[in-house]
C-alpha cells in the first residue's frame, strides 16, 4: 500500500476539510481526469483498488497519473481499550481530498477506453466524482 | 476567419459579495489592461465569452466594444478563471494589444497524424507541452501549431520545441531543447505493475531526526 518513506512526525491531528481544492484542480498531464466532487479522506487501500482498476482496463496501452498521495497517518486504538493513555497507533494512511481535486489522469488511449477506466476507478472511491477533460483538448470525433 | 467581437460595460461593482451577485445575473467581472493603458474594470456576458473561447480567442484578436465608447479596442483573452468543480467562468483578463509591437502569447499545440512506433505497439504518445510560448505581431499569431506525429519513431523518440514548424514572423520563446511530445515505451515493468505497487502493509516509515528525538523522550 502507498505510504511515505519518511515522515517528520509519526502522528498527525485530524484537521478540517473546508472549501474546494485550490491546487491540483485541473487536468495537468493526461487527457482525461477523475475529479472529486466531495471532501473525503481517501485511504491508500481505496486508491490502490482504483489504480488497479485503471491498470487492468488500460492493459498495456496508455499512461496514467495518480495526482494524490496518502501522506496523512490515521491512528486507531485497539478494540476494547479504555479511553486515555495517549494517542493510538497508526492504522492506515489517507490522502486528504477536497472537492475539485483531480485524483487520476489518463492519456494515450481512445476516449471510450479512458472514460471506462475512470468509471471503473470511480466505483472504488468513497466519494462522488466526475470525469473531466483537459482544457483545450481536441477530441478525435 | 471573421473577426471576433465582444461587448463590455464599465464595471463599478467590486468586492467578493457584490461580484457574486453580479455573476448570478449572467455577467462576469473582467479587467482590461495593456502596456499603454491603465487597468479598467469591466463586466461581460459569460455566454459571449464562452462562445469566443470556443472560437480560439486566446490566439485571435477580439474587437472589444465598451459601452459609451465609439471605437472598439483590439484585445486578446490573456487569462480565464473557472470554478474548480462547476467549470463556469469566474473572471476574464483582456490584454489590449498594440498592432505594431510584438507580444508574447501561448499558442496551443495540436497533434496530427499517427506515429509508426505507436501503430506497431512500441509505445504511447505523451504530450508534455500543451501550449508553446511564442513572440510575434498580433496579426501573425497562429491559431495553433501542428506537430506531425509521423516523425515520432523509435530512432527519434522526442520532438523538441526547436523542431516545431513556426510560421514566418513567429519567434519561439521556449527553450529549443524543451520536449513537446515524447514516445513512452511500453516496458516490462508496466505489465507487471499490476502486482507490484509498492511496499507491504505494516511497514513503518522512518521518522526523520527531530520527530524521532521527541518520540524517545516520551
Amino acid at each position: 500500500m502507498l505510504m511515505p518513506k519518511r515522515v517528520k512526525y509519526r502522528k498527525q491531528q485530524r484537521g478540517r476539510l473546508k472549501g474546494m481544492a485550490a491546487r491540483g484542480n485541473y487536468v495537468a498531464f493526461g487527457e482525461y481526469g477523475l475529479q472529486a466532487l466531495e471532501p473525503a479522506w481517501v485511504t491508500a487501500r481505496q486508491l490502490e483498488a482504483a489504480r488497479r482498476a485503471i491498470v487492468r482496463h488500460l492493459r498495456r496501452g496508455g499512461k496514467y497519473w495518480m495526482r494524490v498521495f496518502p501522506d496523512k497517518p490515521v491512528t486507531k486504538k485497539p478494540a476494547e481499550t479504555r479511553m486515555g493513555s495517549g494517542k493510538g497507533n497508526v492504522d492506515h494512511w489517507v490522502a486528504v481530498v477536497k472537492p475539485g481535486r483531480v485524483i487520476f489522469e489518463i492519456a494515450g488511449v481512445r476516449k471510450e477506453q479512458a472514460l471506462e477506466a475512470l468509471r471503473l476507478a470511480s466505483h472504488k472511491l468513497p466519494i462522488r466524482t466526475q470525469i473531466i477533460k483537459r482544457e483545450g483538448l481536441v477530441e478525435e470525433e | 476567419m471573421s473577426a471576433l467581437t465582444l461587448k463590455a460595460e464599465p464595471r463599478t461593482v467590486t468586492g467578493r459579495r457584490r461580484v457574486r451577485r453580479l455573476r448570478r445575473t449572467g455577467l462576469i467581472p473582467a479587467v482590461l489592461y495593456g502596456p499603454e493603458v491603465s487597468p479598467r474594470n469591466l463586466q461581460v456576458r459569460a455566454q459571449d465569452v464562452e462562445r469566443l473561447l470556443r472560437r480560439g480567442a486566446t490566439t485571435q484578436l477580439v474587437d472589444l466594444t465598451i459601452d459609451g465608447e465609439p471605437q472598439p479596442v483590439k484585445v486578446l483573452i490573456r487569462e480565464v478563471q473557472r470554478h474548480p468543480v462547476r467549470h463556469d467562468l469566474l473572471h476574464v483578463d483582456f490584454v489590449q494589444v498594440s498592432m505594431t509591437e510584438k507580444l508574447e502569447v501561448e499558442v496551443p499545440i495540436v497533434l496530427v497524424g499517427e506515429s509508426p512506433a505507436v501503430a506497431s505497439g512500441l509505445g504511447t504518445v505523451n504530450q508534455v507541452l500543451d501550449t508553446v510560448a511564442v513572440q510575434c505581431l498580433p496579426t501573425d499569431i497562429p491559431a495553433h501549431i501542428e506537430v506531425d506525429l509521423s516523425q515520432l519513431t523509435a530512432e527519434h523518440d522526442v520532438i523538441r520545441a526547436g523542431e516545431l514548424a513556426l510560421p514566418a514572423g513567429v519567434d519561439l520563446l521556449e527553450e529549443p531543447d524543451a520536449a513537446v511530445v515524447v514516445l513512452e515505451y511500453v516496458t516490462e515493468e508496466a505489465e507487471e505493475e499490476e502486482e507490484a505497487a509498492v511496499t507491504e502493509e505494516g511497514a513503518e516509515p522512518e521518522v526523520i531526526a527531530r520527530g524521532k528525538a521527541e518520540e524517545e523522550e516520551e
